[in-house]
This record gives C-alpha cells, sequence and structure tokens, in this order.
C-alpha cells in the first residue's frame, strides 16, 4: 500500500480547480464561527486526538517556519495584497478592495495586507486552492536548491509560492528520489533542500486537492463508469461500486480510464505522504481498535483488502461530503460544519477520547512560552534598570517592577509545563524540547528564590537570563523540529515511576548547575566592569550562592543518576552501561565533586571557584545537547544547520571567560606575593569555608 | 600534612585520604570519561568500554576519532591522530583508587560531626556502588537468547565474549557433550604474521591460531594468487564503521582467523578458516575421529529453561512507533513448570538471573 502510495504521489500532479462561478468568497474561511468549528474537530494523527488547528499549525511553521502568513506578493507584511483570481480584487485587511494606482509614481498604492492564522490558511488551502497557488509559502534557506531545479532563484533565503515551483515538478520528483537513496548524514544542504521542499511541496498539493474526492471523485467527464453509477457521483454511495470495479480488474488499475482521478482524490483526502500523518477524523464505535478512520484511508483500505466499506464509515464520508456540498451557501456550509464537529465531538466522547482538546487549544492560543520571553526579557530590562542609581527611591521602584515581572513570566512558564502535562497525561520531560521548557522554568523558579534568600538582585539577574535564554531556545527549536512537539512516549518511557522521578532530577540537576555558571559568567563580567575586587563585598555573596547552586546541582544530579541506574536495572539489566547520556550526567556529577573537593582541600579559591563553574557549564551543555549529536561521523552532518555550532559559541565564549578569570588570578597573585607573609590568613582561607 | 615528624604508615595514610588525591582521580576519571565518551562514535561502546573504563592502564587515545565526534574536522580535518600513552590509568585502576581514598578519607579520616552525616552517607553509598561495579565487572555473565513463539532454550549467548570451540563428534547422539573452550583475549593479538598453538592432552592434534581480524569475511581468491588462501579463500578485512562513518555495534562484526590443525602423530597439517558468521563448524578428521571447530559466542547454560509462549506489540495508534513489548514466557525447571509474564521495566527474575526483553523482530 506504502509503495503504491508514493507511486501514485510522484506520477500525479494533483488540484484541478472547480470552476469559478462555484468558488466561495474568502471572507467565508476567515469568518469567526467557521474559523472555531474547524479549529476545534479532533484529528488522530502520531498516534494521538489532537485539535485540528494542532495540525494546520505546525504544517504551516514546516513549510514557512511560522505559524501565520500575509496574503501578499512576499509573503510579509511589507508586500503588496494578492489579487483574487476569480474577482481580480486585491485581498486586503479590509476586505476586497480594486487596485488603486497612485497618481504621483504611478505605482499601485499598497493597500493593509491581510493575515491568516494557520487555521483560516489551511481553510483557504482547502476552499480556494486558486488563491493557495500563488501565496509564498515554501521557506527556502538556500537559493542554490532553487536553481539547481532550473527555476530562478530570488534572495538567498525566501519564500516560493507553489505555481513559482510547479514548472520544476517532475525535476524534483526525480531528484528527491535519488536524494533519498543517500544516507542523510552524506547529503549536502541543498540535497537537503530538495528532499525537504519536494516533501513540502507534495503536502501541499495534498491539502489543495483534499475535497477533489467529493467535488469530482472520478475526474471532470468519468467514461467506463461502474454500472448504475452516474453523474453526480458521491462517494458515500459509490465507494464500494468503485472499488469492486477495480478488484475486478484484471490488469493493472490504470488502465481504468477514471482510476487516475479516483486514486488523486484518494492521496488529497490522505493530506500527507507521511503515514502517520494522514488525516485521520472519524472515530470508532467505542471498543473496536484504536485507528481512527478517514477519508483516504477509508478508499486506500477498501481496495488494498477485500471488504467492502460498512454502512456506518460511508455514513461517516456522507457526513463530511455534506460539509462541502453546502457550500457556496454560507449559512448551509456553516450549518454542516457544525454538526460535523459535533457528530466526531459525540463519538470520540464515547470512545472516553478527546477530552483534553480544548485544553490543548487554549494552550496553543495562550502560547505561554512566546509571552513567558518577552516579560522575561522585559523583566531584564527592569534588573538593568536597579543598576542606574543604587540606593535610590527608582531602584527599589524598579526591583519591585522586576519582582512581579519575572514572576508573571516564571508562573506562566511553569503553567505551560503544567498544562502540558495535564493534556498528555504525563510526567513534564519525555523529549529534548520538553528539557528546554523545563530546565528553563527550573532556572527561572530557583533565580527567584535565590533572591528571596539574599536580596542582592543577583536572583532576579539569573531568572531573567536564564527565563529568556531558555524560552527563546525552545521557541527556536521547534520552530526548527517543525513536528508537533507533544509527542507520543517511546515504549521504554511507559513506567510513570521512572519518568516522575528520575528525568526531572536529573534535569534539575541541570538547571541548579546552569545556574551555578550563569553567576559565575555574572561574577567575572562583572569583575570585568571593576564592580568588585576578589573577597570584597558582594563577591562573596556571589561565590557563596554559586557554591550552594554546586552542592545543590551535585546532590540532584547524584541521586538521578543513582535512580537511572536503578531504571536501567530493571529495564534493560545493567545499572551501568557507559552510554554517552549516562556519561554526561556522569561528568556532570564529577565535575561537581572536583569543585567541592578543590575547594575544601584548597586548591581553588574564589576566582577558581568561578572559572570551574564555567567548566561545569560547559560540560552540562555537552551532557545536554552535544551527546546526542555524538556518532556523527567523517562527515559532519548538521554542521551548517546543526547544533554544534551553536555548542562551539558557547564553549567558546566560556574560554574567553576562563581566560580573563586567569589572568586576574596571575594579576592577584604578582600584586600580592610581594604582601603575604602572614601564614595565618592563608591558612584561613584554605579552611572549607561554608 | 607535610608535617616531617610523622611516621611513614602516617604519611602513606595522609596522602591516600587528601583531597589532592580525591581532586586528582575525580579530574582524571572525568577526561577519561569525555574522550571515553567521544571515541565511542568511532569505535563503538563495547571497544572504548575496554580501552577507557574496564582497563588497568590505556593504551592509547585516538585523538581524530575524538576531533571527528565533536564534529571539529567541518572546520579543520586533523585526519588520523593517535596519542601513544602505556602508564596512564585507566578506570579500573582509578576506581580502585577512588575506593581507597574515600574509605581513608571520606569515611576514616573525615570529622564525624552531626553535620557531615549527610556527607559521610554520601561516601558510603559512592563506595557501595564502586564495590558492586566490581563484582559486576568480575561476576555478571550477559548475553542473549533468541526465541520464537513456542521454542524453549536453556542456554544464553554472551554479547560480546568470544571463543574457539572445539567438539569431538560422538557417534551416541546422547551421550554427554564434551567441548574444549579457548578464549578470545588468548588470541585476540595474534593478527598478521603471529601465531599460537594451543595444546590439550585430550586432543589428537595441536591447534594454531593465526591471522585474526576484529571484523572480516571469507573471500574467494579468484586469481589464486594469494599465499594466505586456505582451500581457494583468504580472509578479507572489513572496515568497522558503517557508511556513516559511524562505529559499526559489537553484534555486527564477524571475527575470522586461520587455524591450522598439527596432528601429533606425524606431521600431517589440516588448515581452514573459522569465522564467527560461518554456517558450519571446521571439521578435522584425524583417523576414525572428527572434531568440530567454530568461532562462536561464549555459550552460558541457565539452571532453568525457557518457553515463549507469546509476544505481543501495542503501536500508538495509526503508527509504526510501539507502545509497549510484551512477552509470556514459561520457565520449565524439571518438571515443575511456571508461567512468567515479561514487560517495559519489568523483567523476569529467577535464581540469580534476571530474563528481559531486547528486540522484537
Amino acid at each position: 500500500m506504502k509503495t503504491l502510495r508514493s507511486a501514485l504521489l510522484a506520477l500525479f500532479t494533483l488540484s484541478g480547480f472547480a470552476a469559478a462561478a462555484e468558488l466561495p468568497p474568502l471572507d467565508l474561511f476567515r469568518d469567526k464561527e467557521v474559523v472555531e468549528t474547524f479549529a476545534s474537530i479532533p484529528v488522530q494523527e502520531s498516534g494521538r486526538i489532537k485539535p485540528l488547528e494542532n495540525v494546520a499549525s505546525y504544517r504551516l511553521l514546516r513549510f514557512r517556519a511560522r505559524r501565520s502568513i500575509w496574503l501578499t506578493d512576499t509573503g510579509e507584511m511589507d508586500g503588496m495584497a494578492l489579487a483574487d483570481p476569480v474577482t481580480k480584487k486585491l485581498i486586503t485587511k479590509d476586505g476586497y478592495m480594486d487596485v488603486v494606482i497612485d497618481p504621483k509614481d504611478g505605482k499601485p498604492v499598497k493597500p493593509k495586507p491581510l493575515k491568516l492564522s494557520s487555521v483560516e490558511w489551511m481553510l483557504m488551502s482547502w476552499f480556494r486552492p486558486d488563491i493557495g497557488r500563488t501565496v509564498p509559502l515554501f521557506k527556502v534557506d538556500n537559493s542554490s536548491a532553487i536553481t539547481e531545479l532550473g527555476l530562478t532563484a530570488k534572495a538567498k533565503r525566501d519564500q516560493y509560492t507553489y505555481a513559482e515551483i510547479e514548472p520544476a515538478r517532475q525535476v524534483m520528483m526525480k531528484k528527491m528520489g535519488e536524494y533519498r537513496e543517500i544516507p542523510p548524514r552524506k547529503q549536502t544542504p541543498e540535497q537537503r533542500m530538495i528532499v525537504q521542499l519536494a516533501a513540502n511541496f507534495l503536502d501541499y498539493e495534498m491539502i489543495m486537492g483534499h475535497f477533489d474526492f467529493i467535488r469530482e471523485p472520478v475526474g471532470e467527464k468519468p467514461e467506463g463508469l461502474p454500472a448504475g453509477v452516474g453523474p453526480p457521483i458521491r462517494l458515500s454511495k459509490t465507494l464500494n461500486a468503485f472499488v469492486a470495479a477495480v478488484r475486478a480488474n484484471n490488469g493493472p488499475p490504470m488502465q481504468i480510464p477514471w482510476f487516475r482521478a479516483f486514486a488523486q482524490g484518494a492521496l488529497g483526502a490522505m493530506m500527507s505522504g507521511n503515514p502517520e500523518q494522514q488525516y485521520r477524523i472519524f472515530p470508532p464505535a467505542p471498543g473496536a481498535n484504536n485507528v481512527w478512520n478517514g477519508p483516504g484511508e477509508m478508499i486506500f483500505g477498501a481496495i488494498n483488502s477485500d471488504k467492502d466499506v460498512t454502512a456506518d464509515q460511508l455514513a461517516w464520508l456522507a457526513q463530511y461530503e455534506d460539509v462541502y456540498l453546502a457550500l457556496p451557501d454560507a449559512a448551509k456550509f456553516k450549518a454542516a460544519s457544525k454538526a460535523l464537529l459535533t457528530k466526531i465531538q459525540e463519538a470520540a466522547k464515547a470512545r472516553g477520547e478527546g477530552q483534553s482538546i480544548a485544553l490543548e487549544r487554549h494552550s496553543m492560543r495562550a502560547d505561554y512560552f512566546f509571552y513567558a520571553q518577552w516579560i522575561f526579557l522585559v523583566g531584564f530590562i527592569a534588573v538593568a534598570l536597579t543598576w542606574v542609581s543604587p540606593g535610590s527611591r527608582f531602584e527599589k521602584a524598579a526591583r519591585l517592577c522586576a519582582w512581579l515581572l519575572l514572576g508573571a513570566a516564571t508562573a506562566l512558564a511553569v503553567t505551560g509545563v503544567v498544562i502540558r502535562c495535564i493534556i498528555m497525561q504525563r510526567p513534564p520531560i519525555t523529549t529534548l524540547y520538553e528539557t528546554i521548557l523545563f530546565i528553563g522554568a527550573s532556572c527561572a523558579l530557583l533565580g527567584l528564590m535565590a533572591e528571596w534568600l539574599t536580596k542582592r538582585g543577583l536572583g532576579l539577574l539569573v531568572t531573567a537570563i536564564g527565563g529568556t535564554a531558555c524560552m527563546f531556545l525552545s521557541i527556536q527549536f521547534e520552530a526548527s523540529e517543525a513536528t508537533d512537539t507533544l509527542q507520543q512516549l517511546q515504549a521504554v518511557l511507559i513506567t510513570n515511576f521512572w519518568l516522575s522521578t528520575h528525568v526531572p532530577m536529573i534535569n534539575l540537576g541541570y538547571a541548579a548547575c546552569m545556574v551555578a555558571a550563569l553567576i559565575s559568567m555574572i561574577y567575572f563580567i562583572q569583575r570585568l566592569f571593576g564592580v568588585f575586587k576578589t573577597g570584597e563585598g558582594d563577591s562573596r555573596l556571589l561565590t557563596r550562592v554559586a557554591y550552594g547552586f554546586i552542592a545543590t546541582g551535585l546532590f540532584l544530579s547524584l541521586v538521578g543518576t543513582v535512580l537511572g541506574g536503578i531504571w536501567a536495572n530493571y529495564s534493560w539489566g545493567r545499572f551501568w552501561g557507559w552510554d554517552p547520556k549516562e556519561n554526561g550526567a556522569l561528568m556532570i556529577v564529577l565535575m561537581c565533586l572536583v569543585i567541592l573537593h578543590a575547594r575544601l582541600g584548597g586548591y581553588i579559591r574564589e576566582i577558581g571557584l568561578h572559572c570551574c563553574n564555567l567548566i561545569l557549564g560547559c560540560i552540562v551543555i555537552f551532557s545536554w545537547f552535544g551527546v546526542n549529536q555524538l556518532g556523527v561521523g567523517l562527515h559532519a552532518y548538521g554542521f551548517t544547520d546543526g547544533i554544534w555550532p551553536k555548542i562551539y559559541g558557547y564553549w567558546l565564549s566560556q574560554l574567553l571567560l576562563m581566560g580573563y578569570g586567569v589572568f586576574l588570578s596571575l594579576n592577584e597573585r604578582r600584586v600580592k606575593t610581594p604582601k603575604v607573609e602572614n601564614v595565618e590568613d592563608v591558612k584561613l582561607a584554605k579552611s572549607p569555608a561554608h | 600534612m607535610s608535617d616531617s615528624s610523622k611516621s611513614l604508615p602516617a604519611k602513606v595514610f595522609a596522602f591516600l585520604s587528601s583531597f589532592g588525591l580525591a581532586t586528582s582521580v575525580l579530574v582524571m576519571l572525568l577526561v577519561l570519561t569525555f574522550l571515553g565518551t567521544l571515541e565511542q562514535a568511532e569505535h563503538g561502546l563495547v571497544a572504548s568500554q575496554a580501552r577507557y573504563f574496564e582497563s588497568a592502564f590505556i593504551d592509547r587515545i585516538d585523538i581524530g576519532a575524538c576531533w571527528r565526534a565533536l564534529a571539529f574536522n567541518a572546520y579543520w580535518d586533523i585526519g588520523n591522530v593517535s596519542l601513544p600513552l602505556y602508564i596512564v590509568p585507566g578506570g579500573y585502576t582509578l576506581m580502585a583508587i577512588l575506593f581507597v581514598n574515600l574509605l581513608c578519607g571520606g569515611i576514616m579520616r573525615i570529622r564525624k560531626s552531626p553535620k557531615t552525616i549527610g556527607v559521610i552517607i554520601s561516601h558510603f553509598a559512592i563506595l557501595f556502588m564502586i564495590a558492586a561495579g566490581a563484582v559486576t565487572h568480575h561476576f555478571a555473565k550477559e548475553g542473549n537468547m533468541n526465541l520464537r513463539e513456542g521454542q524453549t532454550a536453556d542456554e544464553f549467548l554472551s554479547f560480546h565474549d568470544r571463543v574457539i570451540e572445539i567438539e569431538k563428534v560422538q557417534a551416541d547422539p546422547k551421550a554427554k557433550r564434551s567441548v574444549l573452550v579457548i578464549d578470545e583475549a588468548k588470541y585476540r593479538d595474534l593478527t598478521d604474521g603471529k601465531g599460537r598453538t594451543f595444546t590439550s592432552e585430550s586432543l589428537p592434534f595441536d591447534l594454531m591460531i593465526t591471522g585474526w581480524r576484529k571484523n572480516a569475511q571469507p573471500k574467494r581468491d579468484a586469481e589464486g594468487s594469494r599465499a594466505d588462501a586456505v582451500d581457494g579463500y583468504f580472509i578479507q578485512e572489513l572496515p568497522q564503521l558503517d557508511e556513516a562513518g559511524a562505529a559499526m555495534a559489537d553484534e555486527q562484526l564477524g571475527s575470522a582467523c586461520v587455524a591450522i590443525a598439527k596432528v601429533k602423530k606425524g606431521d600431517e597439517k589440516q588448515t581452514g578458516i573459522l569465522w564467527e558468521f560461518a554456517a558450519a563448524p571446521w571439521t578435522v578428521t584425524v583417523g576414525a575421529d572428527k572434531y568440530l571447530i567454530s568461532l562462536v559466542h561464549r555459550t552460558y547454560k541457565l539452571p532453568f529453561a525457557v518457553r515463549l509462549d507469546q509476544t505481543e506489540e501495542e503501536k500508538h495508534p495509526g503508527t509504526e512507533r510501539a507502545r509497549r513489548f510484551s512477552s509470556k514466557v514459561t520457565k520449565i525447571n524439571g518438571d515443575h513448570e511456571e508461567k512468567r509474564y515479561i514487560t517495559m521495566n519489568e523483567p523476569v527474575r529467577s535464581e540469580g538471573y534476571a530474563v528481559f526483553q531486547s528486540t522484537f523482530s
């Protein structure tokens, strides 16, 4: 089945378009009620029930790295509004408008452009594919990939419409076939770009052709139809007859005159070349199997098996057809789509599924981490303002502001993490993305706690930097992966007990160690600006707090690692296996132990401790992101778009700070040597400081 | 500490229990863990574990492999650089020193007060873990058992431990088998030009092993020009890296060597190729007796048999992603049968053995 599908995919150009008269105005699909209805439709994708809004949003994110789209010729806000191919009028924020020529320079005046949300974009692509073709949708980071396809490249990074890519369809499919044979690590950036573009192009083609199986299930002028079947054709009534005809045909199915269009329609109905991401919106009866059905699956499933489609499945199909066939009557369309939604919701409810759809939609709209990022950043500015005139009323006011802002941002981040747990009914961390959220929220909380205890502004600074950095990172990470971040668990993670003890422990350990490293960075930067000298004023506070965080980090990492060992012993039969991820955790524990013992032994003091902390931070980053990238062999896969350069950047910055630390330390020794004759002092300094 | 009036044992104790020793050992362990992790990319887990973590001394560091593991080669390819070392302590030595240091410094010498209770307990815990690790390293046997539904087995094959087995073919199929075993450690160094002869009183021949390769396959010597060819085949060495340049798993590597049986009476010689993935053992015939010689994973016997009754794989709906694997097995001990259930994170433990699911196919 899979091979049939991919063969068909490469063969066909999908989506012929309906006659102009049938096409409803775009405004209908921006209607609040309509958008709300479609956004809430439960879909089973990647093993999970999610709102259609989620599907639309990640599709758009994958195509153009953003969750919304401007209907302009550049795809950005500053472009010229696009014209509706039917009415030839400009589509603007204020509705359809005629083109107005500016009398001064003879150029058309740019009206206010229209921005579509992900669901609006999906509806536009479904019901007005003629507009969908003309919207700059595909983000291409590497213009040489476009040149390789024989097209005219725009800027190095630019967006291309479906219509612009279409002429190269054949070339692109051929190249995709070739490049897919190359292992991902050996692909050049251009090859990777072409494979990605081709997959996106095909997926969008299927989205635009989604309703073809209702509009024209077997093409415009079908010939050789099965006996007793005649226009107007509705598959909900005649699907079994078509399938029987395909089965009865002895030769290749392509011999059947209408098969091509029939298969095309089914592909569009499926909406994705990835079997896990096909469109499944029909819940099975309670107690039946767990896989939801969808229009595409229904057709292909029937062709590939020898069973007829059952009456209740055909009833679902009929319900779905009603939605499309209600067009262009707005009132009927709204009623039909609402009826569909209600029926799906009720069927899902009967199965005990889809309860968290509303919560998930809320969390998508609330966009906690996005807002948290900006509030953290504003909080950072407030913290910076406290430095302007120390001791004044202004400082107090700024500090209060910082407290409020950072407290609010932390609350947002924590709420976001908690809601994700509720939606998925599982502990907070199961993927790398979730570690970023969790560690970000933890860093912010730890910083606030430190501030509560010390009241010197240090904790607020830690919260502001840690929070902003992690939220920023999480958003970047999500955009670069462009897959749903709420993923189903891998089999080994099924035991909630371990998932809710070992994993958060380790990640809290990471967070505590990162906070320690952050404090040391702050220490060196303050030294750079001559805020204090060794052993003076705030420097002692910084050292004490950093030391406290190392001890906390050690405790958490050690307990977490031991718990992990016990889990591994349950799961794989060994406590310790020297696996890279395990070694990463071990390295953090070892570094914390080194710092503690070196300090107790008097080998490092203030500057030494902070230098070691920076190394600790580098190790945490390595364990957190680096070990996942190992196994990188002779060819550095992901070098250009990968995570390594970012890790190098971090390491390099830390090396520079460390170099500065060594310089400071040498400098101090040089200045002090003639003076320090007092043995007592040295001994005091060497004794364990608490 | 440097008080010269102290006796020698006191000085030794002071050294063994010092923070200095603790710090240096921990730093060395840290560096070693880092390098051992990086080398896994090209040398695989088993090899780097043996070299770094279980060794008394580290023989060399493959700087080139570590460099590539960090993807530095994208900026500057340094090629194959190896740093030979012989006296740098390996993981085994370091952990032994750490154990002594912990015992002397962290348990005996440490100031005992209510404040340090937590620290002492943690030290105890780490001591215990090091000791447990040593016990596991020396005594645990790990391996796998391949079963289809309905099959029964009472022995398992070691994951990584290879041996050469010599077995006399017995006329009576019910007679007790007796097998002579040569450990891999005894022939692993016998690469080109090196050979070693193994003798046993119970065998009518001596066995010489030579030309060992970690990953190889027998290949037809088409031109018939090779001096090392045996019956028209020679051992062709294969790379231990896959297409993408990453280390292949140890289980995928098939070692091979040339074996020469020299009959003790007279000077007859028989030569054969031993290969891990060979379909059948190599047969040596001396007089009326036949001997089967093969290069295999070491076999261990279980005190009971396991029958796999049924397996289940549950998937996340609409995907190929596994949600849960589980197996129903029967433990058979003589006439006694016992039904057991193995699933994710729930192995079956019995008589000092733990049975896990490792792969499903």
